[in-house]
């Protein structure tokens, strides 16, 4: 009768959206990290949201309880928010040095079909007195050798670089998590068993005054909740903002300008 | 599973098709948005011909503009789609539910039937929403990807070759060791809940019998147990995700290497080959989101499962096709009736027959487990009897109109059931139109009318969902109300005074005795004291009868009656 997925308590998992960054997991305890950077153009179906749960009354209170309960790994946490800044600071420069080896790539493309011989100064020159002055300025500000193609050693050890900038954030992202798992199952099975412990120990009239699968769904459906949050958003919280600082930082030192645009774009 | 999609996804053909075109139309955007850049680059950055970037440019911003709309209108719909699919298939499994009788819902039982109306249609649900965002997109980008890929540059999209099946085979190696886990984790939870339920169903025998410490170690078992699972699954997630960033992240280094030397030889534009690296990411992508739909699939196949085992049920106690109304006198009668739950090999009750009159009180008693209980569900045809007949005023109850039979029956559970809201509201469940003075009245004879204008609200008292707030002796007060409120040819009384003192106990007696005198009253009772004058007792003994007669006949003839009393009666001296 009952399959695989047998009976949970009433309105378990009631609240939760789809979330394409948690390949069906079955109730929370069982999800994934999120995925950790925005990665590039999120494609049709990755734009969900959480649906609201109930709103708690004291969010405050709850929040500083909450954070209570993360103090016996006080220490693990400040691991996971090391790892977390070293894990996106890699993944942040990587894109940047993506761009130095596109600009050689380019310059190489660029360079090849100008005339051998002559300098970069005569060909701008040349361009200018025919009148093409925006590309004569683009020249002019490229490391252009004309008639030279693709700089294959730069580009080479650029990428070398770059490959191992992204092979680092995915093992520093992946440490990360592996710690942050330890953290939330943790958290969450000393929360279970002060729950036990508490229900020990009320008197008999609390039971009688609670509908039972009102306490049960406390002690198995919001504790899932409180799994889920730790292990995703607390993460994901994290890399968010980190990504969010480190992409700003990279965006103004390629161009002010450009970034500023970027920024102002949405308004 | 299919079925039910089927079903329930019709109603809604037209803003799926709605939905289907707009992500048909997000797909082609997203398509042609790299072809642009890759223009751009070509004709306009490489060439500096500034007017061609801002020309191509707007177009870009332009189908971007198009893009976000589409997105937004097709993400309210499939929401919209999807939720209300959710609500219809919850309504239809409510009604379904509805109609069960007794052994539906103990087959099924009520906690797995409510996990299958909140879980599983979430399981669903969300499969639905999921898929009315990726179904169409996924292949098409997949697909349409490739094409473009190879339309920038075909030695290139070689490196597809090796990408795609490389990701494939970390995404089978994930989802080999997840569904086992999965499955695992599922269990564990579920060992963890029934622990918890047995904890807090059995509080008092565990209080009683200082059993919390054992109680709490089985619990700790469990809760152990569930970590170290759900500890595995994530960190199986810790390190897939990290691991399918490193692979598009070095798609990236790959396509950039081997397209330098394209360019350099002048194979193919630079511009194609920024739109190429865009063609793969988002191919790696809609690869990503359809597994991650496959990865719902079976589990919201085992939901389906589970929801169309409830919708197919087809109730075993059914209204007949040509029902008989006699007229309303109160008459009960068994005649050699007997039933046994289903797949049972003995019977509960066997060869059961007496009768009981208008104007009678009817006493059945018997040791724990006797039947009693069982046997007085046969008349409102809780449960069918799967031999001989029960006949309510001279009529099998099987060729009874169910309505029409329990108008005729007043019913006091064992367990008093009060619904959430008010004292009246909860009077008039029997009888909708009852006026204030019939439920005054109800109450005086239950013997609740003390306790009710003792309370502020009075009438309008709050009643909490079960009726917790208010005492177990006065719950049963108010069920038995209830039923009197409804004025029945036949109450059935099931240990209804259990929870009253014997002063109180006594005194709703007399009072049914004297206000309810015309009606047919059957009591099931434990203490023998208090039926000592009714007009009948039958005797129950494992499912048969030991004797049917007075008070006095059967401590003549009766050894198992003798024997309950003689065991009650000095249980009393004793204490």
């Amino acid at each position: 009768m009952s399959g695989p997925m047998g009976a949970r308590p009433s309105g378990s998992g009631a609240n939760r959206g789809p979330d394409p960054g948690r390949p069906g997991a079955p109730g929370g305890l069982a999800s994934p990290p999120p995925g950790r950077r925005p990665m590039g153009h999120g494609g049709p179906g990755m734009m969900f949201m959480q649906a609201p749960a109930a709103r708690s009354k004291d969010f405050r209170g709850s929040f500083r309880r909450l954070l209570g309960e993360l103090r016996p790994e006080r220490p693990l946490i400040g691991a996971v928010i090391v790892l977390a800044i070293i894990s996106v600071a890699f993944a942040v420069i990587g894109p940047k040095l993506l761009g130095n080896a596109t600009n050689v790539l380019f310059e190489g493309v660029i360079g090849k079909n100008l005339p051998i011989g002559a300098s970069k100064d005569q060909i701008v020159a040349g361009l200018r007195a025919q009148g093409q002055d925006t590309f004569a300025e683009m020249l002019s500000s490229m490391d252009v050798t004309p008639g030279v193609g693709v700089d294959f050693g730069a580009l080479s050890a650029i990428l070398a670089i770059v490959a191992v900038v992204y092979l680092l954030s995915s093992v520093f992202s992946w440490a990360q998590t592996y710690i942050m798992a330890g953290v939330t199952q943790r958290t969450v099975y000393r929360l279970r068993e002060r729950v036990d412990a508490k229900l020990g120990r009320l008197p008999l009239a609390y039971f009688d005054h609670q509908s039972r699968g009102d306490i049960l769904s406390r002690v198995t459906n919001d504790i899932d909740n409180i799994s889920q949050t730790l292990q995703q958003s607390l993460t994901q919280l994290i890399t968010s903002v980190l990504t969010v600082l480190g992409v700003l930082l990279v965006m103004l030192t390629i161009s002010p300008l450009l970034a500023v645009v970027s920024l102002l774009g949405p308004l | 599973m299919t079925g039910i999609l089927r079903t329930y996804l019709g109603p809604y053909r037209r803003p799926i098709a709605l939905v289907l075109i707009l992500l048909l139309a997000q797909a082609f955007a997203n398509l042609y948005l790299p072809a642009l850049y890759a223009d751009i680059i070509n004709n306009g950055v490489a060439k500096g011909d500034t007017a061609y970037i801002v020309q191509t440019g707007g177009l870009m911003l332009g189908v971007t503009f198009l893009l976000g709309i589409a997105s937004i209108v097709g993400v309210y719909w499939s929401a919209r789609v999807s939720m209300g699919f959710g609500r219809d298939l919850r309504g239809a499994i409510f009604r379904s539910v509805e109609s069960f009788s007794q052994i539906e819902v103990n087959q099924f039982g009520a906690a797995s039937l409510i996990t299958r109306n909140t879980n599983d249609v979430q399981q669903i649900q969300q499969l639905v929403l999921l898929a009315l965002n990726v179904m169409i997109s996924a292949p098409i980008l997949t697909i349409g990807g490739v094409i473009m890929a190879l339309r920038q540059d075909v030695p290139l999209s070689g490196l597809l070759l090796v990408i795609i099946p490389l990701m494939a085979l970390l995404i089978g190696f994930v989802m080999s060791r997840a569904i086992p886990l999965f499955q695992a984790v599922q269990k564990k939870l579920d060992r963890l809940n029934l622990v918890m339920r047995e904890t807090l169903a059995g509080v008092r025998v565990i209080r009683a019998f200082v059993r919390t410490r054992h109680e709490e170690a089985r619990f700790d078992e469990a809760s152990l147990d569930l970590m170290d699972t759900s500890l595995k699954v994530n960190r199986l997630f810790a390190i897939t995700i990290p691991s399918l960033m490193a692979i598009m992240n070095l798609s990236t280094v790959a396509v950039l290497y081997f397209g330098a030397y394209r360019v350099e030889s002048g194979a193919m534009p630079i511009g194609n080959l920024t739109a190429f690296l865009q063609y793969i990411l988002q191919i790696l992508f809609a690869i990503m989101t359809a597994v991650i739909m496959f990865v719902m699939v079976p589990r919201a196949v085992v939901s389906g499962g589970r929801i169309r085992d409830v919708l197919d049920t087809i109730p075993s106690i059914k209204d007949p096709v040509t029902p008989r109304a006699p007229a309303r006198r109160g008459r009960v009668e068994f005649r050699n009736a007997e039933f046994r739950y289903p797949g049972a090999e003995e019977a509960v009750l066997r060869q059961i027959s007496f009768e009981a009159n208008p104007g009678e009180m009817t006493a059945i008693v018997g040791s724990t487990g006797s039947g009693k209980s069982t046997l007085i569900n046969l008349i409102p045809r809780l449960y069918d009897a799967t031999a001989g007949t029960v006949l309510v005023d001279d009529v099998d109850v099987r060729d009874m109109d169910r309505q029409d039979l329990w108008a005729r029956i007043g019913f006091v559970p064992q367990r008093a059931f009060l619904f959430g809201g008010t004292v009246a509201s909860n009077l008039r469940i029997g009888d909708a139109e009852a006026d204030e003075a019939t439920i005054w009245r109800s109450l005086e004879i239950a013997q609740a009318k003390a306790f009710v204008t003792a309370m502020p609200e009075g009438l309008e008292a709050p009643i909490a969902q079960g009726g917790t707030n208010v005492s177990g002796g006065q719950r049963q007060r108010l069920a038995i109300a209830r039923a009197i409120a409804k004025r029945p040819d036949i109450y059935i009384f099931d240990d209804s005074f259990s929870a009253l003192d014997f002063r109180t106990d006594a005194r709703l007696r007399a009072a049914i005795r004297r206000e309810l005198g015309d009606a047919t009253s059957i009591i099931v009772a434990q203490r023998v004291g208090t039926i000592l004058h009714a007009d009948r007792i039958v005797v129950l003994d494992n499912g048969g009868i030991a004797g049917v007669g007075t008070h006095e006949e059967l401590m003549r003839s009766c050894v198992t009656y003798q024997e309950i009393v003689l065991s009650q009666l000095t249980g009393e001296e004793v204490a």
